[in-house]
């Protein structure tokens, strides 16, 4: 634990200042950072991995540190072992995923309360109208679980009412090395989207009480199907799946919309877009039409990903294009050991077109954005780009490998190893 | 025509039989035959757990499923008091910060199933006994049945425990069960809650084989039965509940039978009454 932990007015009254002088130099301000220069803690939550349903990893009215950055707090939780999930972030709380899940007072890391279990997929928070606390879903050993996201009470040291449901879906195989990561549920109003990636079959569970609307079995026969995080956006469930499918359900009743393969060796999680649906691949992105599943535009970056998703943001400046890019990762061959052997690439969202491009060791291949920022990660280095530009901001490095951010009232989340860190504008303590 | 001799079933035309688990089956199956009202109680408890279930599996409060048969073993369903199987139980943590609305639900519909099986209980127990057991014992046996339910959920929050220590711990909770069989029956003709514990540990004594013998059947047969898809619930408690209940009753009038007897050669003797229980006649 860093020594210097701000308390909660300091932190508020210096997000307030960093906020108020932000709103100086950048057209709008959000509600977010209304929220922080108000001093009170309803700050924008993220309250998934790559903070919406749709996968964008992009919030549009929070903002990061912006142009400068510092460490504001540096946590090591009990029970927390190593871990390079990105947190998520709710009712100024963050909840982090090592095997046990870990509740977190977002002002000075503190934890609330842990949960001892076997998970490895990210959580996912959703409010759920008949309990007065929300849920927090999140995928393990024992299938997707709804844990009470407020920890249930504690009666003489021991907490109680912490899990509310497991899914009643297929018991997961067994496997001789350990259960391989899971993907992470998404959440839409009160509904769970998961595609368990053990047994390929795509899922659609009510938060409140883990009850299965629908089930569908995903990939070829003969293939397996290991599907990645879901994406969902206006009433249709995107998904895909090993080595190259993707598919489409309508949300509400699980019929298969359209099926297809893009042109790739292996595709990552998809992020569905009014626009296309992005399926990135191994050696680049697919966006596909969302009515039909037939191939839009296809962006090759030549790299070699097996992880990561993309990032697509709103960065219009009031031309006559949607404004939307797309933030993609791929990796570089190069001999030349001082070469950095990545770049991370904006892309128009409707033409595929290159916009700009920036080298970097970008360990996390999922870039996120924060209002007009976007944030990537190296191995043990965060860096901030301008995102229309692709200007460089400020790198910022510790001591050990970092996540994949999350972006909240002037803050940055993320996790290192065995640490929680939080980011925050330079100069602001 | 005493009532020792009705209770020991010549009332009813049975042949006497040593107790054992066949027999004493045999003889609860009996007089089921000629006294089928003692299956209505049941019978309707097994509807009204049904609907509580389906409607319970249909609302927004997390309920876990007891799949029988998924796990691909076998199960001894067995709740020391006459009962069918349920579907669905309520796990603690799905009642924790529940609005108003839910809450009453929930606890509504469990409690409308508790009362089904508990009166259901009373009344065939009731009915098993004749005019032995005394008035207003529903409300003893309800408690009697709170009791075993705390006792039961207690129990469960323990969790699934496996290995060298689960095994004695199952065959421990076996004993326990041999030595409470004969409880509920006591409480409906009587004892009280506390007594009945120890009475019926006595009681048992000597007969501690065959009573494990009808707890296994007893609890093979709710999970068997339970375990057919929709309607398992209303045939466990159909089909098995009533055996359940009046094999208490016939295991009861042996046990006490038997010592009347052991005593009265002792002492020369003509046996005594055992008021308390009732199980004895007279002479």
């Amino acid at each position: 634990m860093v020594p210097d932990t701000p308390s909660r007015r300091g932190y508020l009254s210096a997000l307030g200042a960093a906020g108020i002088a932000a709103v100086g130099v950048r057209s709008a301000g959000g509600v977010d950072d209304g929220a922080a220069a108000r001093g009170n803690s309803s700050l924008t939550d993220w309250p998934m991995p790559r903070y919406d349903a749709a996968g964008t990893g992009y919030v549009p009215h929070a903002r990061g540190p912006g142009e400068t950055v510092e460490s504001v707090w540096k946590h090591d939780p009990e029970d927390l072992s190593s871990t390079f999930s990105p947190p998520i972030f709710a009712d100024d709380r963050l909840y982090l995923v090592s095997n046990s899940v870990a509740a977190l007072d977002a002002f000075d890391g503190e934890t609330l309360f842990t949960y001892d279990g076997s998970s490895q997929s990210n959580p996912a928070i959703v409010p759920v109208d008949a309990y007065t606390s929300d849920t927090l879903a999140l995928a393990g050993a024992e299938g997707l679980i709804g844990l009470n996201a407020d920890g249930g009470h504690s009666v003489l040291g021991r907490r109680f009412g912490m899990r509310r449901w497991r899914q009643n879906g297929e018991s997961p195989d067994s496997f001789i090395l350990g259960p391989p990561t899971i993907s992470p549920p998404v959440a839409v109003g009160s509904t769970l989207y998961w595609a368990d990636s053990r047994t390929d079959i795509l899922y659609a569970v009510d938060a409140s009480s883990g009850r299965t609307y629908w089930e569908r079995e995903l990939g070829r026969e003969n293939y397996g199907g290991e599907p990645g995080r879901p994406a969902y956006l206006d009433g249709i469930v995107y998904v895909s799946y090993y080595a190259n499918g993707a598919a489409a359900f309508d949300a509400e009743t699980g019929e298969m919309l359209w099926e297809t393969e893009v042109t790739d060796q292996l595709v990552l999680p998809v992020t569905a877009t009014e626009e296309a649906i992005l399926v990135p691949g191994r050696e680049g992105v697919t966006a596909l039409d969302p009515e039909n599943g037939d191939e839009r535009w296809r962006f090759d970056h030549g790299g070699n990903q097996t992880e990561g998703a993309v990032a697509v943001a709103d960065v219009s400046a009031g031309d006559d294009s949607s404004g939307k890019t797309v933030y993609v990762v791929g990796r570089v061959y190069d001999d030349d050991p001082d070469t950095p052997n990545s770049r991370l690439y904006a892309v128009d969202v409707e033409t595929g077109e290159q916009q700009w491009s920036a080298p970097g060791d970008w360990r996390e291949k999922a870039p996120v954005v924060g209002d007009d920022v976007v944030y990537a990660t190296e191995f043990d280095t965060i860096a901030a780009f301008d995102a229309e530009t692709g200007e460089l901001f400020w790198r910022f490095e510790v001591d050990s490998p970092l996540s994949t951010p999350i972006v909240s009232g002037g803050m940055l989340f993320c996790t290192s190893f065995e640490t929680v860190q939080a980011l925050g504008p330079g100069g602001a303590r | 025509m005493s009532d020792r001799t009705a209770l020991l079933g010549s009332e009813f035309g049975e042949e006497e039989r040593e107790l054992s688990v066949w027999s004493t089956l045999w003889t609860a199956v009996s007089r089921i035959r000629r006294d089928p009202g003692l299956v209505v109680p049941f019978f309707f408890a097994g509807v009204v757990v049904t609907i509580v279930d389906y409607l319970r599996l249909r609302d927004s409060v997390p309920v876990s499923v007891v799949d029988r048969m998924g796990g691909g073993g076998i199960d001894i369903t067995y709740l020391i008091y006459p009962t069918g199987s349920r579907t669905t139980t309520t796990p603690f943590g799905a009642l924790v910060d529940l609005t108003v609305a839910p809450l009453l639900t929930t606890v509504g519909l469990e409690l409308t199933a508790f009362l089904a099986v508990g009166v259901a209980g009373w009344l065939t127990l009731s009915r098993a006994l004749g005019n032995r057991t005394k008035s207003a014992r529903l409300f003893p046996y309800l408690g009697l049945l709170a009791l075993l339910h705390v006792a039961f959920r207690l129990l469960g929050l323990v969790g699934t425990i496996g290995g060298p220590v689960g095994l004695l711990l199952f065959v421990g909770t076996l004993a326990v069960f041999v030595r409470v069989f004969l409880v509920p029956v006591l409480v409906v003709a009587g004892d009280d809650i506390s007594a009945a514990f120890g009475r019926s540990a006595r009681l048992t004594r000597g007969y501690r084989w065959t009573v494990f013998g009808l707890v296994l059947v007893v609890g093979l047969g709710t999970f068997a039965l339970g375990s057919v898809s929709l309607v398992g619930p209303l045939l466990s408690a159909t089909l098995v509940a009533p055996v359940h209940a009046v094999a208490l009753v016939v295991v009861a009038e042996r046990i006490e039978k038997a010592e009347g007897t052991e005593r009265a050669e002792r002492t020369n003797q003509p046996e005594r009454t055992d008021r308390r229980a009732g199980f004895r006649s007279d002479t």
